[in-house]
């Protein structure tokens, strides 16, 4: 009796204490995941396209399809490696990590395959080229769109 | 070894004059450098390259342009140089002609379709190893067995794709790859067909060419086939290759052959470890050798892998020349250690 009294009084505590426990630590967890950036694709206010379905975005960015409804030539604009959104980017829309995307991308440059996207600097670069070229589509975060681009896109 | 330029050459400039109708804005440069230590315990050569006394054969550098000139038309061109033939080439230049979502044509100078990695042998943040399993993957053109040669063809081939989240692409290609140097002239007529299906996860491949030779020697005027299987796996963190190959020259069964590996790895964050099995066999037991490899990826950035490699080769006859020369007395194994650093722009 002595062994098993010995036993019930921690596994009651743990019993009484586990809400508290499972709110703190998902609480931390919740402060210690970085908020996932919304991407955008975007194009030319003038440009025919209205919207884009996820998988042909993620075709167009693989170099698996040159043409979206509504436009019949696409000029893909890019981010730099070291670009916080491209990293998101690749990510949601993509589906592959930053490495394997350039991987994926070098097969296809190096093998005559696609031309890769333009790449600029950062959200800002991206959506002046876009604003000012209507074959153009390309991404930024979401909080960097404003009147003079055209979203097709939001993910996720 | 002088290799056949003329149509390459032809479309080189093909490309340049068409280029020029577009902006300079419009042409998309990219370039890669490979450089890579291999050294081995023994003095026989292996490949005719890695010995004792260590080298960078395996080296190379490239610059690919590439141009849209229209919907319909785009043209791309690589000037490669190997460290191993010592100079500058046009690896490859064609021009590709998009007759549909669907479907494409190239003409010109293409690299070799058939392998999982055959055309983008040299650009190595692209696969795991230091240097592809040589007993599949191979420098020099061997007719002596099934390895799929990496030299680039001219001719021309068309590419069907389609597909949703299962993706599919059947490539039927023909041509000639070869060269001369006074008497020794050596021509490969090629007809061959490559089937990919492909997720995010999977690539499958089946492939088959056949290619009739003109050489001098037992070879000349026989037809070769040979016949390949792929597969890719990436799921999450665990990659795998697997690829098989088998050969017959008409029915000189001393020219039968067969070659395969299977490599196994697992990505930890920026370092991906590897281990590799292959073999070879054929050309009347010459060429049998079995290998394991244990290769250390570390990816620096996107843009650049530095790795490290250890290879043991165990040839079944140490005596013959095979993929290595035959081995001084009392020695049955090689191992080959490589450094490489990898870098695309």
């Amino acid at each position: 009796m002595t062994y098993t009294t010995k036993h019930t009084i921690p596994n009651t505590r743990i019993l009484r204490t586990t809400p508290w426990v499972t709110l703190v630590t998902l609480a931390l967890l919740t402060c210690a995941m970085p908020a996932l950036a919304e991407i955008a694709i975007i194009a030319n206010p003038s440009s025919g396209a209205s919207s884009l379905d996820a998988k042909v975005a993620k075709k167009l960015f693989l170099g698996k399809t040159k043409t979206i409804p509504g436009m019949s030539t696409v000029t893909l604009i890019g981010q730099i490696d070291e670009s916080p959104t491209k990293a998101e980017f690749t990510k949601m829309v993509a589906k592959k990590g930053i490495n394997k995307y350039k991987a994926y991308w070098s097969k296809m440059i190096f093998s005559g395959k696609a031309i890769p996207p333009k790449e600029l600097a950062n959200d800002a670069e991206v959506k002046a080229y876009v604003a000012s070229h209507t074959d153009a589509v390309g991404y930024v975060n979401a909080n960097a769109v404003d009147s003079s681009v055209k979203v097709l896109l939001r993910t996720p | 070894m002088k290799h056949t330029h003329t149509l390459a050459t032809a479309l080189l400039l093909c490309c340049v004059a068409v280029s020029s109708q577009a902006t300079a804005g419009d042409v998309a440069l990219h370039g890669f450098i490979r450089s890579a230590y291999e050294i081995s315990n023994s003095e026989a050569p292996y490949l005719e390259s890695v010995d004792d006394r260590g080298g960078f054969a395996d080296s190379a550098a490239g610059v690919v342009f590439a141009a849209s000139l229209n919907a319909q038309w785009s043209v791309a061109g690589q000037f490669h140089f190997k460290a191993v033939e010592g100079e500058l080439n046009m690896d490859w230049a064609f021009a590709t002609l998009q007759l549909t979502e669907t479907t494409s044509v190239r003409f010109g100078r293409q690299k070799y379709p058939l392998g999982l990695v055959s055309e983008n042998i040299d650009i190595g943040i692209t696969y795991p190893w230091a240097r592809p399993p040589s007993e599949f993957y191979r420098l020099e053109m061997g007719d002596e067995s099934p390895n799929l040669f990496v030299e680039s063809f001219d001719g021309l081939s068309v590419v069907y794709s389609g597909g949703d989240d299962w993706e599919f692409s059947l490539q039927p290609f023909t041509g000639q790859i070869g060269y001369s140097e006074g008497a020794d002239n050596y021509q490969r007529q090629m007809v061959g067909l490559k089937l990919e299906v492909t997720n995010d996860m999977i690539t499958l491949q089946a492939g088959g060419l056949s290619s009739k030779l003109t050489i001098a020697g037992d070879l000349d005027n026989q037809t070769k086939v040979t016949y390949n299987l792929g597969a890719k796996l990436e799921i999450d963190d665990f990659l795998a290759y697997a690829e098989y190959a088998d050969s017959t020259v008409d029915s000189n069964a001393l020219f039968e052959s067969n070659a395969g590996y299977l490599t196994l790895g697992y990505q930890f964050s920026t370092l991906l470890p590897s281990i590799t099995f292959a073999s070879v066999e054929g050309h009347g037991g010459n060429l049998d050798q079995t290998s394991t490899a244990l290769a250390l990826s570390y990816h620096y950035n996107a843009s650049t892998v530095f790795k490290t490699q250890w290879k043991r080769i165990e040839p079944d006859d140490p005596t013959t020349d095979g993929l290595i020369e035959a081995l001084p007395a009392g020695d049955d194994n090689v191992d080959i250690v490589s450094f490489t650093m990898d870098l695309v722009f």
